[in-house]
């Protein structure tokens, strides 16, 4: 897989009154290849729109989106788990089988990986919140993506639960090649977990900083230098006239 | 053994209430014994029907109507309320004419059913089936047509073909809906034996409640009632011990 490039993506949604809306105006960036690549910005800046065009849910209405070739093998985890209520935790988490095909033994090895193996034949309304957001977590990774769109995902959880499973998300990032694309409003999550961080203002990318400290991160660590620079682009891309 | 006792007061105390108050209404003479018969009279008359087995004869027949005309009301408003809720330019297209039929009493097509079908069983059965079909079909059409789009959004991440996205997200969501169909069909079914048993019947729950009132019976005619409700009661036991074995949402409210 080559790198992911978008050149003047603009999508539009209209409202029940007729108004047209930007969500993406002109958006042009890049996603390296193989990166934990994290987005973000503030609610309504455009950051749910951009990963729902990756994962192909939406078109863009202006602009090119180039996965350098056929789009790769993709699973997208969401800000809820959407697991089936009427399917086990095994059933959920090898749902992918029905469409991208695959062995149901790869996802029993990643449920006893994130510790779900002995709720294998519970029920989703038998699970916690951070369990559900596991089990969704290990129905993304089990299907093996070469790219990874995360909207918002550990943003209902509770600190403990939240750190816990970036924790986890960051050892499966070491073990398992792909790409990531994170998108979050949480500063210390962005800093903690991405590599290039890309910040979003108004339906455009107004700026990119990098992190290079190797991975996994323990999260005591400040690191008030990098949220001070995403700030800092933030506040110019207030000042900057649209 | 506590928890076990406490159900059945719950379940039983209401009527017992009732049952009570019948007996001191007419103990008391606040009614006439023909307005309303005392319990033991109703009680005397129920035994005598079933020592002579003539109430086995009339459950039997009121049964297999309710049962015929359930599945056959079944059997076409599943399929059909699947079909159209999966597509939204049919259900349009039918709309008025599935708005029209909904909206007739079966009993105003008794006439034009004894026309076309004669006296016979099949008129009889097709009545409960009127009665029935709507129900389920307005159920399980409510179910298919309003599906999670966040699931239906999973389900196209995932590659999930149409045939899985059906068999995997819209069938078993609709479920509890459709089940909610069939209880209520069900009811209705038990509701329309009077109507499909004034058709020149000579057996069943309704032609006993119809004989009792033209023999000025109202013993009889309670009886019939009462035997009719709880034939009613053990038919919803049995969905509902059903729905608890089989059904996602039932399985939830087992748990708690």
């Amino acid at each position: 897989m080559s790198d992911i490039r978008m050149e003047d993506l603009s999508r539009f949604y209209t409202l029940p009154d007729g108004k047209r809306v930007a969500a993406l105006k002109g958006c042009s960036l890049s996603i390296r290849d193989g990166s934990f690549t994290v987005i973000v910005g503030k609610s309504g800046c455009g950051k749910t729109t951009l990963l729902r065009l990756l994962a192909g849910l939406e078109r863009p209405d202006e602009g090119t989106l180039d996965f350098g070739g056929s789009r790769p093998r993709t699973g997208v985890m969401f800000q809820t788990p959407r697991l089936l209520p009427w399917l086990t935790v095994e059933d959920n988490v090898c749902i992918w089988r029905h469409g991208m095909g695959g062995s149901a033994e790869l996802a029993g090895q990643y449920l006893k990986a994130f510790g779900l193996d002995s709720f294998r034949k519970a029920y989703p309304d038998q699970l916690s919140g951070g369990m559900a957001q596991r089990a969704a977590l290990v129905r993304t990774l089990s299907c093996q993506p070469r790219l990874l769109l995360m909207d918002e995902p550990f943003a209902a959880l509770d600190y403990f639960t939240r750190e816990k499973l970036q924790d986890e998300l960051m050892a499966q990032y070491v073990r398992q090649p792909m790409t990531i694309v994170f998108i979050t409003h949480d500063l210390d999550e962005a800093v903690r977990l991405g590599q290039d961080i890309l910040v979003m203002h108004k339906g455009c990318c107004g700026g990119r900083v990098t992190n290079e400290e190797p991975y996994p991160r323990p999260s005591v660590v400040g690191r008030m230098a990098l949220k001070t620079d995403i700030l800092h682009i933030l506040e110019e891309e207030k000042e900057t006239p649209l | 053994m506590k928890r076990i006792l406490t159900k059945i007061l719950t379940i039983c105390a209401l009527p017992l209430l009732l049952i009570a108050c019948w007996q001191l209404g007419s103990m008391g003479h606040w009614w006439g014994s023909y307005i309303v018969p005392p319990p033991e009279r109703v009680w005397s008359s129920w035994l005598q029907l079933a020592a002579s087995g003539q109430l086995a004869r009339h459950i039997g027949a009121s049964l297999m109507r309710v049962m015929t005309g359930f599945a056959i009301a079944a059997a076409l408003a599943l399929p059909g309320g699947i079909w159209l809720g999966l597509h939204p330019a049919a259900r349009r297209v039918c709309h008025s004419l599935l708005e029209f039929l909904r909206n007739v009493p079966p009993l105003a097509l008794l006439p034009m059913l004894i026309l076309w079908f004669g006296i016979g069983e099949a008129s009889k059965i097709i009545i409960v089936v009127l009665a029935t079909v709507f129900p389920i079909f307005l159920n399980t059409l409510d179910g298919m047509s309003h599906p999670d789009e966040q699931l239906l959004e999973m389900g196209r991440v995932y590659g999930l073909s149409s045939r899985a996205v059906f068999w995997h997200i819209r069938l078993p969501q609709a479920l509890p809906a459709m089940y909610t169909g069939l209880r209520i069909g069900l009811g209705y079914s038990w509701r329309s034996l009077i109507g499909a048993e004034m058709i020149a019947a000579t057996a069943g729950l309704g032609y006993l409640i119809l004989d009792g009132e033209e023999m000025a019976r109202p013993d009889i005619v309670v009886a019939g009632i009462l035997t009719l409700g709880v034939l009613g009661i053990a038919a919803d036991a049995l969905m509902r011990a059903i729905g608890q074995r089989y059904l996602w949402t039932e399985r939830k409210e087992h748990h708690e």
